[in-house]
């Protein structure tokens, strides 16, 4: 108590003295769950995390942090001391048999999770990995065929917002062709966590864009990149509405065999 | 401080120069210390220490204890002679930074940053800031406010806004 008057007597609101550049400085240091907490401290926190430059310094830093686990296909692996691997899933979320991890965007993850009373039907699960919380979404309408499905997350436009692009295909088995997962899109299902509904919305590219599961994509400003087997990053918007394609250096080698596909990521001014 | 201004003159290697502090304290302190500070190494190259170096916004108080660390950190930037005290072994000087440190408290604390920062001396800098994120791990943002005496200056609504905003993933 002594020292609670006394500090009381010494400080004029001390933290405030810190400049933003300052507070930049302390925040770039603390682990990601703090700064989230951070911002409901005071305005200038809110307003110097918020701030879409210092967002661009914030992450930098924890690059250093971010090296505790990887990723693979199916599961997460915690990196903790030299060569040590531990906990082969997603320790925080409940046992729940088959979970297979289908995107990683700016720190969230999806997640396809076979339902255990119907192993044939799934969820999709968005899981915050350093928060160690997750969400199920509600049905799509396709709870029954492994479509192809993307996370957009980008805390610097909201980082209490996402959005899961869900691509309907067609198939080209009728054609002769193998593959689950390869074919025309058709259509394209988007969830809004914001709304907490999924729209649905027919392919605005006005061409033919064929994608596979295994290719990477990039959100980016609001918009999905997509790398297609038709010369061309397909693009679109969270809401459905804007289309685009961007052309790409024509493959001389069919990349449907798997050579030479190309790949898409945020250079962020460095390769 | 005295002692450590004492032995600094016994030095047979630098150029000695005095920082004054806001309140008119004086430390004698080797160039070599001293240029541990960017702001007061471009001072020395571009002589302008002749009279002292007033350093109108650092404290008496918080002057000694950058004064001390300088003279701690200063063991390579210590003139060749000098073996006696550069020899601070990197044990030690670890030690030192844990200790100096782990007793800063606000308000100390954000004024030896704000010190480090127009001193420049980055690793003081780099120091004093991760004391204080490690202040705030773990914390509540109300334990956060109380221990850094920050006042809350959102509103009821906005704050209920702010829970709501992260209500989903990011909230504690």
């Amino acid at each position: 108590m002594a020292e609670e008057e006394d500090s009381r007597v010494w400080i004029p609101p001390a933290a405030e003295k810190l400049t933003d550049d300052l507070l930049v400085e302390v925040l770039s240091r603390v682990p990601y769950k703090s700064l989230c907490r951070s911002k409901r401290v005071c305005r200038q926190w809110r307003r110097v995390i918020s701030d879409p430059d210092h967002r661009r310094l914030l992450p930098r830093y924890h690059l250093h942090d971010a090296v505790v686990g990887f990723f693979d296909h199916r599961s997460f692996i915690s990196f903790l001391g030299r060569g040590r691997f531990v906990g082969p899933s997603l320790p925080f979320l409940p046992d729940c048999g088959d979970l297979r991890l289908l995107d990683i965007c700016n720190g969230l993850l999806l997640c396809r999770r076979r339902r255990l009373s119907d192993p044939r039907r799934f969820d999709y699960l968005v899981a915050n990995p350093a928060t160690e919380q997750w969400i199920v979404l509600p049905e799509s309408g396709w709870t029954h065929k492994e479509q192809i499905a993307r996370l957009g997350f980008d805390p610097a436009v909201s980082s209490s917002h996402f959005h899961v692009f869900e691509f309907e295909l067609v198939e080209h088995s009728a054609m002769g062709m193998s593959g689950d997962h390869d074919g025309n899109v058709v259509a394209v299902e988007i969830y809004s966590s914001e709304t907490g509904v999924w729209i649905h919305r027919n392919n605005g590219w006005g061409c033919i864009i064929r994608t596979l599961d295994i290719w990477r994509s990039v959100f980016f400003k609001g918009m999905l990149h997509l790398i297609t087997m038709d010369d061309v990053v397909a693009v679109v918007d969270v809401e459905g509405n804007s289309w685009r394609t961007i052309p790409m250096p024509e493959t001389f080698v069919d990349p449907y065999y798997g050579v030479d596909d190309g790949f898409i990521d945020v250079s962020q001014d460095c390769l | 401080m005295a002692a450590a201004a004492a032995e600094a003159t016994t030095d047979g290697g630098g150029k000695m120069i005095i920082l004054i502090s806001a309140d008119g304290k004086r430390f004698e302190v080797t160039e070599a210390v001293a240029s541990q500070s960017q702001l007061i190494s471009n001072m020395i190259e571009d002589d302008c220490t002749e009279n002292g170096v007033r350093l109108p916004n650092v404290d008496g108080d918080i002057l000694t204890m950058v004064v001390d660390y300088c003279n701690m950190h200063a063991g390579d930037a210590a003139a060749a002679g000098d073996t006696m005290k550069a020899s601070s072994t990197e044990e030690e000087l670890k030690k030192f930074d844990a200790e100096l440190v782990q007793a800063l408290e606000n308000p100390v604390l954000f004024k030896l940053i704000l010190a480090a920062n127009f001193l420049n001396i980055k690793s003081l800098l780099d120091m004093t800031c991760q004391r204080v994120a490690d202040m705030m791990s773990g914390k509540t943002p109300e334990q956060m406010r109380e221990t850094f005496s920050i006042e809350n200056d959102f509103t009821p609504e906005e704050e209920a806004a702010i829970r709501q905003e992260n209500a989903w993933a990011f909230d504690d």
